[in-house]
């Protein structure tokens, strides 16, 4: 098998390994090596961020351009984009007339997408029995039911019997054994893609 | 008119006909023959042949003084050695029939006269007289003698110095083996050579002589009885000295005694039997003979010592003689021995005829058990053993193959050209095409056990279902939701949610039990000032706008804490909006504390680009992530940063956040270099079930979630004018509302599931 390419490879298994051994053994000689990387690797993340934003324009300019389909949503993209970039160049981020972009137009709108989000969740839980009648179904339209009383607090009242109280610490546990489970296969699958990068098996750097 | 009968067919045919008018074979086939007649066959050649000369010389017609020395040596000698074997023969298991050995052998002065002969054309042979053919022996025996006397007296002409020593020592020993006088050596001849004279009955004695030769009623009156003959013959040696005229024509010896002789085993006759027939015999021996021929009185003991034969048993040399005979001509045939003849003509012996070579109570015992070959052909009487199955599996392949055809003739063609030209039979008779047979078919059953059996049930069963089309289920097209249901869902949860911000009447009361998380939260955030006065607390931020609202109450109530204690925060935002957030957040929450100085206790960093990355290296080192504010000033030269060099040097940590993936980086990268600190987050609802296992393993001290959160620390710490109830009633009477809904939705959808199983089967 022929390596497509080894030099990224190596690079990559190299100082994935001076990082983790900088964590392991806390050696004078890896401080500062690993203090380059990781100053490199915020640098290129944040140049890897502006070749985001660079991709981003590009593609919403190139639909615009298009002869065939063009696409006119692009060019509120396009405007605003440049609208803030200008504002935000020319005053700074955090001034007055800068802010309102974010606090009211961008806020909203995503507040707006969460709502929709809501709305779009509760009518397929509408119509989920009369679409899929199976047992899964019935245990999801119950749990949901219970969790939304639950956190909606009516049973957090003082008159609320200690049967209840159990039953609701009971409910508790459950949420919170899932996602420990959840995070236990994250931190194995984490490990295991760690090696799996470090032993050069992955290479996601060469795709 | 005369007739000639067809020799081929027997019909009768008009004389004057050359061929056979129904068989076409030639009515005189001397006339015909091409033997015969080799100048017909030339007038057929054609001419290039002629010229070539004839095919194939006749031998008859070849003078001996044609053929090369050494082919004429071999010729000699091999004909002498058939005689001799055949002497053999008859003076070990016969002596009473064989000849005078000094009859046979010539003697100096027979020597004397072969030598004379040699030079000499030879006689034409005589009717009644020893067979021409015989005399060819004698003739060939003397010349072989004289050829011997020959080399010996060219060989005497050389000096003795220069032959070699194994020659010298050769000849000494055949000179003292000459110089010894036969009656010295005959006394190491055993006598058991000489057929015991047993008693016999008739019955006992097989038929096969007789069969061997059926005379007819003259010849049986011209010729007397074979013992009698032998009798007579024996007496007349006795009498005088017989000359080989008068030793009967081998009419008695049985045609196979040479094969016979050939298979006696060289150690019964060692070497004894060999010198006495070429050493002279003494009278006394011959005497001998005669007296046990004479004493035994049983010439009915003839048949019983010589040993069957049959027509494979044939010398090679009577085949010979039988070509020669043909090439020689008419009167050669004539000079062949009547029992030869008739031995030619009749059939193969039956396996009755064949008696053993050996007699049986001179076998050993070993050999006596182990039965006559003749016996052991009879394969049919002896029943079949059978061979264990494991013995038989184990057969080589060739022993249960069949064998390959075999040509029973010799592949007598000559091959006409090429290096090989003249030798017959080069060619493989037998073609590799004809030795194909079909391979062995082997039943091989293969043992396999009832768990193998299964798995190979299951493997079958697989492979069948792969290849096995399964139809498809038609699935019910999801179609989308009717807009007039999305349309009065939105219509119903907007009224409700405006009717509960409107009404502010919640649909139970405020909550009076905390979790245990929230409790923690409350109270470690607000003890930090007990702990380290004017606490540095780094504010994270890594939220997006869209779920600001959720927690936006919760993160004002708690930062203004914070300020109450006049605290020095540092935010320290992760996404791209986040910095905008928390500037809007912080000055929201100063409003509720008129006294902190905002801009002189509290630094807003900037983006801190690659996530988890950055995190890692802002938890490693504090100056390296970040170098400057959200205003471009240089972050650590500020108030609160001033003395920061680690990430030890805050006294708390407060994450603002929106996921749980991303708490989970924060906890993992910070909390490491951050231990023992306050670590508290607020969050929205959703990333809750995954910080709850974070709190209750002691790495995050608090955590407030969503809008719930924010309600209960609001319970927890009182202040007047933060409770939000109509924030509250519109979120009870919302999720009642979703509640319902769904309920509603459930039922309906079961409702009509019902109907339409009943419309599709009315009987149930």
């Amino acid at each position: 098998m022929v390596m497509r390419s080894p030099v990224a490879t190596a690079i990559a298994i190299g100082v994935g390994l001076i990082v983790l051994l900088g964590y392991l053994l806390p050696l004078p000689v890896l401080d500062p090596i690993r203090r380059l990387f990781l100053d490199w690797s915020i640098i290129l993340a944040a140049v890897a961020g502006l070749v985001a934003i660079l991709n981003l324009f590009k593609a919403h300019w190139r639909k615009i351009s298009s002869s065939r389909e063009r696409d006119y949503y692009s060019l509120f993209f396009i405007l605003g984009f440049i609208l803030t970039a200008a504002l935000g160049l020319l005053f700074g981020p955090t001034d007055e007339r800068v802010r309102p972009l974010i606090m009211s137009i961008q806020l909203p709108v995503e507040a707006s997408l969460v709502g929709l989000l809501t709305i779009t969740f509760v009518v397929s839980a509408v119509r989920l029995f009369a679409l899929r009648r199976s047992w899964m179904s019935g245990i999801f339209l119950a749990s949901t039911i219970v969790f939304l009383l639950a956190g909606s607090g009516v049973f957090l009242t003082s008159g609320t019997s200690q049967v209840i109280k159990e039953v609701l610490a009971a409910l508790n546990i459950l949420p919170a054994a899932g996602a420990r489970g959840i995070l236990l296969g994250i931190a194995l699958g984490s490990v295991l893609t760690g090696l799996r990068v470090l032993l050069g098996m992955d290479r996601p750097y060469s795709e | 008119m005369s007739t000639v009968v067809c020799p081929q067919c027997g019909s009768s045919n008009p004389s004057e006909n050359e061929y056979c008018q129904w068989c076409h074979a030639p009515l005189h086939p001397e006339a015909t023959s091409g033997v015969e007649s080799p100048a017909n066959s030339e007038i057929d050649l054609p001419d290039w042949l002629k010229e070539a000369g004839p095919l194939i010389p006749p031998l008859a017609e070849s003078p001996e003084e044609e053929l090369p020395d050494w082919l004429l040596s071999l010729r000699q000698e091999s004909k002498t050695a058939d005689l001799r074997e055949e002497i053999q023969a008859i003076s070990s298991e016969e002596p009473f029939l064989a000849p005078d050995p000094e009859e046979k052998l010539p003697t100096a002065g027979d020597e004397e006269a072969a030598q004379a002969d040699l030079f000499t054309p030879p006689e034409p042979p005589e009717q009644g007289d020893l067979s021409g053919w015989t005399r060819g022996f004698e003739g060939e025996e003397i010349t072989e003698e004289t050829s011997h006397a020959t080399e010996n007296t060219s060989s005497s002409s050389l000096s003795e110095e220069e032959l070699p020593e194994w020659l010298k020592t050769l000849r000494e020993q055949e000179g003292s083996l000459a110089q010894k006088p036969f009656s010295a050596r005959d006394e190491s001849i055993p006598t058991s050579f000489a057929p015991k004279s047993e008693p016999f009955t008739e019955e006992i004695l097989p038929e096969w002589p007789d069969d061997l030769r059926t005379p007819s009623e003259e010849e049986k009156e011209a010729e007397p009885p074979v013992s009698e003959a032998i009798a007579q013959e024996v007496k007349a040696d006795k009498a005088s000295t017989p000359s080989p005229e008068t030793i009967s024509p081998f009419t008695e010896i049985p045609e196979d005694i040479t094969a016979w002789f050939e298979e006696t085993p060289s150690s019964l006759l060692g070497d004894q039997s060999s010198s006495a027939l070429k050493s002279p015999s003494s009278s006394e021996e011959i005497a001998q003979f005669a007296d046990l021929i004479t004493t035994s009185e049983t010439p009915e003991e003839v048949p019983e010592a010589i040993p069957a034969f049959s027509e494979d048993d044939y010398a090679a040399w009577l085949d010979r003689l039988q070509v020669e005979e043909t090439l020689e001509g008419e009167d050669l045939s004539n000079q062949v021995p009547v029992f030869i003849e008739e031995g030619v003509t009749e059939t193969a012996p039956s396996p009755e005829t064949i008696v053993p070579p050996f007699i049986e109570s001179e076998l050993p015992e070993w050999l006596a058990e182990e039965g006559s070959p003749a016996e052991e052909t009879e394969g049919s009487a002896i029943p079949t053993t059978q061979l264990p199955e494991w013995l038989e599996a184990m057969r080589p392949v060739e022993a249960v193959a069949p064998a390959p055809p075999q040509t029973p003739e010799e592949d007598t063609r000559i091959e006409t050209s090429g290096p090989l030209a003249g030798f017959p039979g080069v060619l493989p008779g037998e073609p590799e095409a004809l030795r194909y047979s079909r391979p062995p078919i082997h039943a091989v059953r293969l043992s396999v056990s009832e768990k193998q059996r299964a798995y190979v049930a299951l493997l079958e069963s697989l492979v069948t279902a792969e290849s096995t089309p399964v139809p498809i289920r038609s699935q019910k097209l999801v179609t989308a939701p009717s807009p007039i249901l999305r349309f009065i869902i939105t219509v119903l949860l907007f009224a409700i949610l405006i009717a509960g911000l409107m009404s502010a009447t919640p649909l139970s009361d405020l909550p009076a039990l905390f979790p245990a998380e929230v409790v923690a939260f409350t109270t470690t955030l607000n003890n930090l000032s007990t702990q380290q006065a004017n606490p540095r607390v780094l504010v994270g931020l890594d939220i997006d706008a869209g779920f600001l609202p959720e927690i936006r109450i919760s993160a004002v109530n708690a930062l203004s804490d914070l300020m109450r204690q006049n605290a020095r925060l540092v935010f320290l935002p992760l996404q791209s909006s986040a910095p905008i957030l928390g500037l809007s957040i912080a000055q929201e929450a100063a409003q509720q504390v008129p006294n902190y100085a905002l801009a002189d206790q509290s630094v807003h960093l900037g983006y801190l680009a690659g996530e988890t990355a950055g995190l890692a290296a802002f938890a490693y080192q504090p100056r390296l992530g970040i170098a400057t504010t959200l205003e471009g000033q240089s972050a650590w030269d500020t108030q609160p940063l001033i003395g920061v060099d680690s990430l030890q040097d805050f006294d708390a940590i407060l994450l603002i956040t929106d996921s749980g993936e991303r708490a989970r980086g924060w906890i993992e990268q910070m909390r490491p270099s951050f231990p023992e600190r306050p670590f508290l987050i607020i969050s929205s609802a959703q990333a809750a079930p995954y910080l709850i296992p974070y709190v209750q393993s002691g790495q995050v001290n608090g955590v407030l979630t969503g809008l719930l959160g924010s309600i209960l620390y609001i319970r927890l710490t009182p202040k007047v004018g933060s409770e939000n109830l109509a924030l509250w009633s519109a979120y009870q009477w919302g999720s009642l509302t979703i509640t319902l809904l769904i309920l509603l939705g459930a039922l309906l959808g079961a409702t009509q599931a019902l109907l339409q199983a009943q419309k599709a089967h009315p009987k149930r």
